[in-house]
């Protein structure tokens, strides 16, 4: 129930459209927003009781980074924040969940976002003296989903 | 005093797979830490892109070593919700006992690794004895002693006999005596408690503020199961209690740990007397439909995440992974200052980490 | 005396081979009994002796920056000062030269090595080495006062500082283990510090800090670092053995060697068990216990032996 109530108090504060909610498959619930809007939108979701972020994932669909990050309450609720590959940049939320760090750090060496505010960004799966770009990103670009 | 940084890691005897930790030590006492992962990176989540979704139930098995089939069991429910495919139940409640098998396993593994490193030699060899019957069960069950590819998209690829279902059943009430007397040793056992008590405490603000999970979490009074709370497989038909305690330190976790085998042994007693009747798996198709989907389990260690997202191929666009030790690895710096050179490995050992786990 | 029977008393019975088969004798016993303990097979009795002539075998390597000459004179010369405590000890039926004082002589020999051992941490440099250095001067101050202390209860009973003079005042006053219990008990936790053996392994617990000051050595130094520590434990244990059950046999006969090895044995029993019992003390619990507990309680004892 809390997830409802976390989704109702965000709509509300960050003044969000219908198209932005949208559930997915095992009970989760997904949520568009924009860069900036991402602190408010998780210290509201922290207000509201949704402490557990499971997991960033990041994922490169066209020449977008799109970065999901997965909280938990009894049920699944995504914040879907979009950027631009070139020059990705999003602030860090280590200082409101410190628990994020790792993944954090992971995305930003695996993706090459840079995560404005992360308290330790040294490197943490890759050597220090890693020079081959960025793993996980395509070299090609994906086919975008409407495409396919 | 004059400051020391010694490493531990990547190769150190109270370490079972390579991580690295730098401590920076005045005297006997940590008063920094510093750790790099990396050392096993595979890297799982950009193979897993390039393989079938069948491919990929075996590339996630060989995730962990310990705890091969909730990954697969993750990555099955991701796929077969994406398909839309009903698993029969008899496959689920297969999935769902050797999800149980392979959690005592791990903990039976882990509380022999927490008996070593405090010198406690004897547990450590009575727990890894007692590891052999489960591992025999499962190498019964499905050919595996480690990796049992029991799992597929569908459901799972093999049927119980009545004579497996009959050795099952010995083992588990063998194995009940010798967990239960594991449980008296470590309540009673002057010597273990005085090197875990009051050790790597963590609150329960800490558990919340560093999104810690499983046994961990369990141990710091936070409430959480996932078997309980988001029921997957059939464990919403199950019987059984999650254990609970607040002391939040190394001793605790290895209780609850302890009394988590203990509701396993009774969830696959459940099992063995509940299972029905019927097929094991429904054939899949080969395309997979355009979506993604987030599945959660309940890993002995706490709670695996995989994110799927599907663009209409034959192969995932993207397969996220996030496994437990990754999160309780990122208390470990806080847990670790301030103790003594000698409760590391106790500290260490107590947040039980899979390395090929976090580092994927 | 001829110098064959001279070099076979020194090199073979009862001197060096004669020793080194007690001490790889017992090594066998504990590994085996732990081995039990623990439902393992154990080990077989060769074990012990192929071990150590593998590790002479080995090729002997120091970290770089380390004195060569400094490095090999330490493990040498524990060796050396086990070895001459074993001459005053007369294990079995060996007749040893005696005089009023032997009994200080011995501990200090036994106790050179543990000192050794802290210089071994610094002299090879390794962080691992000289934090179990340290840790190995810790517990050598803790342990060392209470073995003293805790046997020196039967110097006060037998008002003699040889270990033949104590012996014969329990020919006298009967075997000191009944009345002095609590003295034998005392003695036998410090020795089991002095040995590092578990629970006490806390310089060299290799889930902390690998092998403590032996870390670095390898080879013939790392073979007779462990050579020493198998002798001390037969030196210990025969000096417990000395003080404690004295007058059950007379010198020079068979029968003092059959009861010696009974009671070497059972001892050995009594350490591996109490090893595979407990779990490792962490360096400040140890210290606390001994120095709140053990040493206060070995020092009433003695009070009580002197009023007495």
């Amino acid at each position: 129930m809390n997830i409802d109530l976390a989704v109702n108090a965000l709509v509300r504060q960050l003044e969000l459209e219908k198209s932005d909610i949208c559930s997915k498959p095992i009970n989760e619930t997904e949520i568009k927003l924009s860069a900036q809007q991402l602190i408010p939108a998780v210290e509201t979701i922290l207000d509201a009781g949704i402490w557990h972020l499971s997991t960033i994932t990041c994922l490169q669909v066209a020449d977008e980074l799109v970065l999901l990050y997965h909280f938990w309450h009894s049920k699944g609720l995504t914040l879907c924040v979009t950027l631009e590959t070139e020059h990705a940049q999003i602030n860090s939320l280590t200082t409101l969940i410190p628990g994020a760090e790792f993944y954090e750090r992971e995305v930003r060496e695996m993706f090459g976002v840079e995560f404005v505010g992360l308290t330790n960004p040294s490197p943490l799966l890759l050597p220090d003296d890693w020079q081959s770009g960025f793993s996980m990103r395509s070299e090609k670009p994906n086919k975008t989903e409407s495409e396919a | 005093m004059s400051r020391m940084v010694i490493p531990i890691g990547p190769q150190h005897p109270l370490l079972k797979e390579p991580l690295s930790f730098l401590l920076t030590l005045e005297g006997e006492t940590v008063m920094d830490s510093s750790m790099r992962l990396g050392y096993v990176h595979r890297g799982i989540e950009k193979l897993a892109e390039q393989r079938t979704y069948v491919q990929n139930v075996v590339l996630t098995e060989r995730i962990c070593g310990i705890c091969s089939h909730i990954h697969t069991t993750t990555y099955c429910q991701a796929v077969e919700s994406l398909l839309g495919l009903e698993v029969p139940q008899r496959g689920l409640y297969i999935r769902t006992l050797m999800c149980e098998l392979e959690r005592i396993h791990s903990h039976l593994l882990w509380m022999g690794v927490l008996a070593k490193n405090i010198g406690l030699d004897t547990i450590f060899m009575y727990t890894w004895r007692d590891r052999e019957i489960i591992l025999n069960v499962m190498e019964e069950i499905s050919g595996g002693r480690v990796s049992h590819a029991v799992n597929t998209i569908g459901g799972v690829r093999n049927d119980l006999t009545k004579d497996q279902m009959n050795m099952l059943k010995e083992s588990l009430a063998l194995l009940r005596k010798r967990v239960e007397e594991l449980l008296r040793s470590i309540e009673k056992e002057r010597s273990f408690k005085i090197r875990t008590q009051k050790v790597g405490y963590l609150s329960l603000d800490d558990i919340k503020r560093y999104c810690v999970v499983g046994p961990v979490a369990r141990a710091s009074g936070m409430d959480i199961d996932l078997r309980r709370d988001a029921p997957y497989a059939v464990y919403d038909q199950l019987d059984f209690e999650v254990p609970l305690m607040f002391e939040g330190d190394v001793w605790a976790r290895s209780k609850i740990r302890v009394l988590e085998a203990v509701q396993s042994i009774h969830i696959c007693e459940q099992i063995i007397n509940a299972i029905p009747q019927g097929p094991v798996s429904v054939k899949a198709p080969r395309r997979v439909p355009a979506g993604e989907v987030v599945s959660r389990s309940e890993a002995p260690r706490g709670e695996v995440v995989y994110y799927v997202r599907s663009d209409g191929s034959q192969n995932p666009m993207r397969l996220k992974v996030r496994t437990p030790t990754l999160t309780n690895l990122v208390t470990l710096p806080k847990q670790l200052k301030g103790l003594q050179m000698a409760d590391v490995s106790v500290v260490i050992a107590g947040a039980d980490l899979c390395i090929a786990c976090g580092d994927r | 005396m001829n110098i064959t029977e001279f070099l076979f008393n020194i090199l073979i019975f009862p001197g060096f081979l004669f020793l080194l088969a007690l001490a790889l004798g017992l090594d066998w016993l504990d590994r085996k009994l732990i081995a039990r303990f623990q439902g393992r097979v154990g080990p077989p009795w060769y074990q012990p002796w192929a071990d150590l002539l593998k590790l002479f075998a080995k090729e002997d390597i120091l970290p770089a920056g380390t004195n060569v000459v400094f490095t090999s004179l330490l493990p040498l010369l524990s060796f050396a000062s086990v070895m001459t405590a074993l001459f005053y000890i007369p294990i079995a039926f060996r007749r040893v030269p005696s005089f009023q004082g032997d009994f200080i002589v011995i501990m200090f020999l036994l106790s050179v090595p543990s000192l050794l051992y802290f210089l071994a941490g610094w002299a090879t440099k390794g962080v691992y080495s000289i934090i179990g250095g340290n840790r190995s001067l810790l517990q050598y101050f803790s342990y060392e006062v209470l073995f003293l202390l805790a046997i020196s209860g039967t110097i006060i009973t037998s008002n003699s500082w040889s270990i033949e003079g104590i012996r014969q005042a329990q020919f006298e006053q009967g075997a000191f283990i009944l009345p002095q219990i609590f003295g034998f008990l005392l003695a036998l936790s410090g020795l089991i510090g002095k040995l590092k053996r578990g629970p006490l392994d806390i310089p060299k617990a290799n889930s902390e800090v690998i092998a403590g000051p032996l870390t670095e050595f390898s080879g013939k130094k790392l073979a007779l670092w462990i050579l020493t520590n198998e002798l001390q434990t037969v030196a210990g244990l025969s000096l417990l053995i000395y003080c404690y059950f004295g007058n059950l046999w007379q010198m020079n006969k068979l029968s003092g060697f059959l009861i010696f090895s009974v009671l070497l044995v059972l001892m050995q029993c009594l350490l591996s068990a109490i090893s595979a019992m407990y779990a490792r003390l962490r360096i400040d619990q140890l210290i606390r216990l001994n120095w709140y507990l053990l040493i206060p309680l070995s020092l009433l004892h003695n009070l009580y032996l002197i009023i007495k």
